[in-house]
């Protein structure tokens, strides 16, 4: 036990005899040392070998230097000051770049008036609510009492020309308000129609359906749908009769997946206003989508200072291999 | 004129002073640089180039101590030599050793002396080696040594103590501790 801690407090006085020797121990700790070295003959013989070397390195003297260092002034040209200041100016001239590129990415720069339209163009192009009677068949509202119109399609427009050719899907949808056949006399619709009539549930209340669609559905068929979805046509286009319920099956489906068109029968308007006089082309508000998109306006010269910037950039890149070459040469 | 103004110049561009302050620093970097490697022509191409670093890196240096800062440099330098040298050897270690300090050509037993520590040196770690140079040899204080080391003082103190006992004890085992 005595042993073990003899060789622990060696082992510390050893650990710290260089500290000693330079004179960076504090009072206890060199108070400790001095005692533990009158009582140990190792720990001073290792004080003693430490001593010499200490000495012996510290006598090595200080070598005169075989030439002086001092460079010529070709070496000490301001190229270090200009080239590092070069260097920067580039780096902070392509940041500054960056983030205007990223701002105008953004539409940081746009004036805010300018977003305005091109926000908020929904509520200028909304139709205006509808007449009770014969404006039924042109209301939004009505418009999915014919065919389910998906949900995303735009807001309708009253009146459009039909067109004979196969209808796209913007098309289709707009072909929606001609569907809905106002008010019809007709109090049983068929099972078609009546489907058609369930699918909106924002619809009040199923609206009537004409005979002729009665009859159409009554046969077995959607052809319903179509036949009164497509009154805009004039009697030259209209299929048989025998092939009106496969146009008609046709152009229901074709409303779902908005491709085809519907297909084309007349049926009767109230108010002794043909179906060719409601669809004739008029000059309405365009729809959103129509919009024509407006350029915004930037608040400064975006595109003029990206374009400076870049100049700007090539210029000091150019300067900067020109030190860097120069230097080099040096 | 004064040292920060001299700094202060130099970091302007100005050559004339920055030379100043070689001269008045460039006889502690060569012993330095000499004392760590051992061979007096590898010492002088390492403190031409250390020199030639600072005065490019001046823009970076924000401390207050430029003579620490200059000898970190060196030792820096002294130790990349050293690695190159021995991944493509062109002399023996040895021969790094021998050469003799000029100052030393009439005293035959310091001469002696002198070649067995630089040869112990040699044997060293080289933070131990840069501890022990820097503190005997130049005669720097711990908390010089802790800024042109970049370590603490309690680093300084271990590789000191370390240094100082291998050393100690390689010089013993070779006979050459002349003086006890």
């Amino acid at each position: 036990m005595f042993g073990f801690l003899r060789q622990q407090n060696e082992k510390w006085v050893k650990e710290r005899l260089s500290l000693y020797l330079d004179g960076r121990l504090d009072v206890g700790q060199r108070a400790k040392v001095e005692s533990h070295l009158k009582d140990c003959l190792v720990c001073r013989d290792e004080l003693a070998s430490l001593q010499a070397t200490v000495e012996a390195l510290k006598k090595l003297p200080l070598v005169e230097t075989p030439r002086s260092f001092v460079m010529p002034a070709l070496k000490l040209s301001p190229r270090p000051v200009t080239f590092y200041r070069l260097r920067m100016a580039t780096v902070a001239v392509s940041v500054l770049l960056v983030a205007v590129i990223a701002g105008d990415s953004l539409g940081m720069f746009f004036r805010p008036e300018a977003l305005k339209p091109v926000m908020a163009p929904a509520p200028a192009a909304m139709p205006a609510p509808p007449p009770p009677a014969a404006s039924m068949a042109e209301s939004p509202t009505a418009a999915p009492t014919a065919v389910p119109a998906p949900a995303s399609q735009p807001a309708p427009v009253p009146r459009f020309a039909p067109t004979p050719v196969p209808a796209t899907a913007p098309q289709a949808a707009e072909a929606v308000p001609r569907l809905a056949p106002a008010p019809l006399p007709t109090p049983t619709p068929g099972i078609g129609a009546f489907q058609m009539q369930q699918a909106p549930s924002s619809l009040p209340a199923p609206l009537p359906v004409p005979p002729s669609a009665g009859k159409d559905t009554t046969s077995g068929d959607t052809g319903a749908n179509a036949a009164t979805s497509a009154p805009g046509l004039t009697p030259a286009e209209i299929p048989p009769v025998g092939s009106a319920g496969k146009a008609g099956t046709r152009a229901f489906s074709g409303a779902d997946d908005k491709a085809a068109p519907p297909a084309p029968q007349p049926s009767p308007v109230p108010g002794g206003q043909s179906q060719a006089e409601i669809l004739q082309p008029t000059s309405e508000p365009p729809t959103p989508s129509q919009t024509p998109s407006q350029t915004p306006e930037y608040l400064w010269p975006v595109r003029q200072f990206e374009i400076a910037l870049v100049a700007f950039i090539l210029i000091l890149i150019s300067v900067t291999t020109y030190f860097w070459l120069r230097g080099k040469k040096e | 004129m004064e040292e920060s103004q001299l700094i202060k110049l130099s970091k302007q561009g100005d050559g004339n002073s920055f030379n100043q302050l070689v001269e008045k620093y460039q006889k502690l970097a060569y012993n330095l640089a000499y004392r760590f490697m051992g061979q007096a022509q590898a010492a002088e191409d390492a403190t031409q180039e250390a020199f030639l670093s600072a005065w490019k890196g001046l823009g970076s240096f924000r401390g207050e101590n430029f003579k620490a800062w200059l000898l970190q440099i060196v030792a820096n330098t002294c130790r990349d030599y050293l690695r190159a040298n021995r991944r493509h050897p062109t002399t023996s270690y040895e021969d790094l050793l021998v050469d003799p300090s000029p100052t030393l050509v009439t005293n035959e037993k310091s001469l002696e002396l002198e070649e067995s520590l630089q040869r112990g040196l040699a044997q060293l770690p080289h933070e131990q080696r840069l501890a022990i140079i820097l503190s005997d040899a130049i005669g720097m204080s711990y908390e010089e040594i802790a800024q042109t080391m970049g370590c603490n003082l309690g680093t300084v103190r271990s590789r000191l103590s370390r240094g100082r006992e291998s050393l100690r004890n390689w010089l013993l085992a070779h006979g050459e501790l002349l003086g006890r």
